[in-house]
């Protein structure tokens, strides 16, 4: 897919960073970006436009940023309890769609800046 | 989970329902059966006012293929569990991913994905369930191949087949989906698989170029039912046109509606405008620009005339606001330009063209539909109220601007009695018009669900008096709905329920459809 394509170019940074590659040469944070690019993007994304980031702003008041991928403090864990549940207007994802390998991937690319 | 909390098929015995469970392991494997309340959480969770409890489901089964359905059946049979099925699953608004009865078993049908054929001469698709528009958009995009297809706003996450049986619309001139589907795959209850149309000849492959086939009919039967478990379905593309003119036209007062209507009906009709046509009001653009509804309200209750006027003023937005694209060649559209032009200005409009629309995301994401191109902008909608809580009301209406007028009044009363606002807009399919509500509210806040529950079963049975039927409804309010359509087609339906599924396995109570 053309989205994952360019997906995994811009993940090579983080790859190079979380360096833990795979046999095939993808880290698993990197394939999260994947996941994230299919998923997740279109209302997650970074800057206007995007329904997700933007109710996270509203919530946050700039005390954390609204975008996913800027975030700092998020945990793997959290990350599968809000895919899976869903929270307030945001829908759920089954594992037909997010598969729970692909959603560890995802929790390690979301969490790849967690500094606590 | 314990098992008195356990949400059971009607009917079913602990015994029994385990016993199923233990045999549709069998078939499709355990780890695509689910039965624990946690890993059911995304198949449970629902925006419509009414208790999670009412639409838990039992379990949920992810079936590969028609093989393992037909097995499926054999034991939903054996011992009378119903299976719900889903395609993609986001009918948000419309119940979700949950069963329309406590205690059915969700069949999901996600991992059925393939995209079986794209024939780029005919403009045809052949697709399975768990596709996405997202993933058919990528596809066409990774072969090159200049086709369109239709989607609902969702379309990121959502996908042609669950759209197309609930009789779902889109935005470009194939917006009305089930209108341009072609052909179907059909597991019924007793486990046989018809294909619909040319498809139930042996070696015919004319299945995704003519509808109708010899005799009956039957595809109607199987969209907003429970006849059977639709495994796979033709879809027409189109191709895209040389030169696509996608346009929005504001104008001034809530009133306007009359004179929009009246004079763009000619032009869908005669296909000058050959797409569905929307009419979004103030308030359904605002949340997607994004406007916030805290900057204008403080407060219960509903939203202000005047500050309705001052968001318009405030944010260049219209009391109305037409979508609408010219589709063909640049001679062709350069003709019909004049008269849209020649229209706008004959009824006060403000023509925004896409050049002059860059930056206004709410005009964007509404360019892209029209051209079928997925996105997810239309959730802005759901940060206006917050809380989690939306159900669609959705009647269908004449395309005569006397008829909107005489909806959008009656139903603004009726929601601001109840505290919530007209979030609305009118599709227009060719004749008539969907007229789409979104009843936003917290559903965090037990009152205010209680609220949107007596407000959608207002408007329901007000619109119903004056003769105005739903085009479509959520999973809470099936039977309701069901019941203004009056007895003997309920009875027909009944019948041949009795018929295909004597048993009623598949999503009893669906539309109101049961024995
Ligand atoms: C912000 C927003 C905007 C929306 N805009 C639109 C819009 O523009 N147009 C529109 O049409 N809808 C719209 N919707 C409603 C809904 O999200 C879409 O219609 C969506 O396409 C439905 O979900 P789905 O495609 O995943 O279908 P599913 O959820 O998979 O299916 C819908 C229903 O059809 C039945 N069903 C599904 N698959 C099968 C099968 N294989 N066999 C038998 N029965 C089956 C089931 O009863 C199921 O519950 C909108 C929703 C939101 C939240």
């Amino acid at each position: 897919m053309m989205k994952k394509l360019f997906g995994v170019c811009t993940a090579l940074v983080t790859a190079l960073a979380s360096g833990q590659a795979w046999a095939g040469g993808q880290t698993e944070a990197e394939r999260g970006l994947a996941v994230f690019q299919e998923w997740c993007v279109s209302c997650h994304g970074i800057g206007p436009g995007h329904p997700g980031t933007q109710a996270l702003d509203h919530r946050y008041q700039g005390a954390l940023a609204g975008a996913l991928e800027q975030r700092t403090d998020l945990s793997p864990e959290i990350v599968k309890a809000f895919v899976r549940n869903g929270i307030s207007v945001m829908p759920f994802f089954r594992k037909t769609e997010i598969s729970d390998a692909e959603l560890d991937a995802l929790g390690a690319y979301l969490a790849r800046n967690d500094q606590r | 989970m314990s098992s008195n909390k356990r949400a059971l098929p009607k009917g079913v015995t602990v015994g029994d329902f385990d016993k199923a469970m233990r045999e549709i392991r069998a078939i499709v494997g355990a780890e695509y059966v689910l039965v624990d309340e946690e890993p059911l959480a995304p198949y449970s969770k629902i925006m419509i006012p009414v208790p999670d409890a009412q639409h838990a489901p039992s379990a949920a089964v992810m079936p590969d293929g028609v093989e393992q359905i037909r097995k499926i059946m054999k034991v939903a049979n054996k011992y009378r569990v119903p299976v719900y099925p889903i395609s993609t699953g986001k009918n948000i608004g419309y119940g979700s991913a949950a069963p329309v009865e406590r205690g059915q078993i969700v069949m999901d049908l996600k991992r059925m994905n393939r995209i079986i054929e794209v024939d780029a001469e005919l403009c045809t698709a052949l697709v399975e369930p768990g596709v996405t528009y997202q993933q058919l958009y990528d596809y066409l995009q990774e072969h090159n191949l200049p086709l369109w297809f239709s989607c609902p706003a969702p379309s990121a996450i959502a996908g042609p087949v669950g759209n197309m049986v609930d009789r779902g619309v889109g935005y470009t001139p194939y917006g009305e989906h089930f209108m341009f589907s072609c052909g179907m795959e059909v597991v019924l209850a007793n486990g046989d698989v018809l294909r619909t149309g040319m498809g139930a000849m042996e070696n015919s492959n004319t299945w995704q170029v003519f509808k109708w086939g010899y005799g009956p009919t039957l595809d109607g039967i199987f969209t907003q039912s429970n006849y059977g478990i639709v495994t796979k379905m033709g879809m027409w593309l189109m191709p895209a046109p040389p030169d696509f003119r996608p346009f929005c036209i504001q104008y001034p007062n809530e009133t306007d509606i009359t004179k929009i209507v009246d004079a763009l009906r000619p032009l869908r009709i005669a296909m000058v405008i050959p797409n569905a046509v929307v009419i979004a009001h103030t308030l359904w653009e605002a949340p997607c620009t994004p406007v916030k509804r805290t900057d204008y309200v403080t407060g219960p209750g509903a939203i202000s005339d005047d500050a309705v006027l001052k968001i318009q003023a405030d944010h260049n937005i219209g009391a109305w606001n037409v979508y609408a694209g010219l589709y063909g060649t640049k001679e062709t559209n350069d003709a019909n330009w004049k008269i849209i032009e020649a229209v706008a200005a004959a009824t006060g409009g403000k023509i925004i063209t896409e050049e002059a629309s860059r930056g206004s995301k709410a005009l964007e994401y509404r360019f892209d539909l029209m051209k079928g191109k997925p996105n997810l902008g239309e959730f802005g909608l759901y940060n206006w109220r917050g809380g989690g809580g939306s159900i669609w009301f959705a009647p269908v209406s004449q395309a005569k601007g006397s008829e909107t007028l005489k909806q959008m009044k009656m139903a603004k009363e009726i929601l601001g009695k109840y505290g919530f606002d007209y979030v609305g807009e009118f599709i227009v399919g060719w004749r008539d018009m969907h007229h789409v509500i979104d009843l936003l509210y917290d559903r965090s806040d037990e009152t205010q669900q209680k609220n949107a529950y007596a407000c959608y079963d207002e408007l329901l049975h007000t619109f119903a008096k004056e003769g105005y039927g739903m085009y479509r409804a959520s999973t809470a309010f099936a039977e309701k709905v069901a019941a203004t359509y009056g007895p003997v087609k309920r009875d027909i339906e009944k019948r041949l329920k009795k018929a295909l599924d004597p048993n009623n396995i598949i999503a009893p109570g669906r539309c109101g459809i049961s024995l």
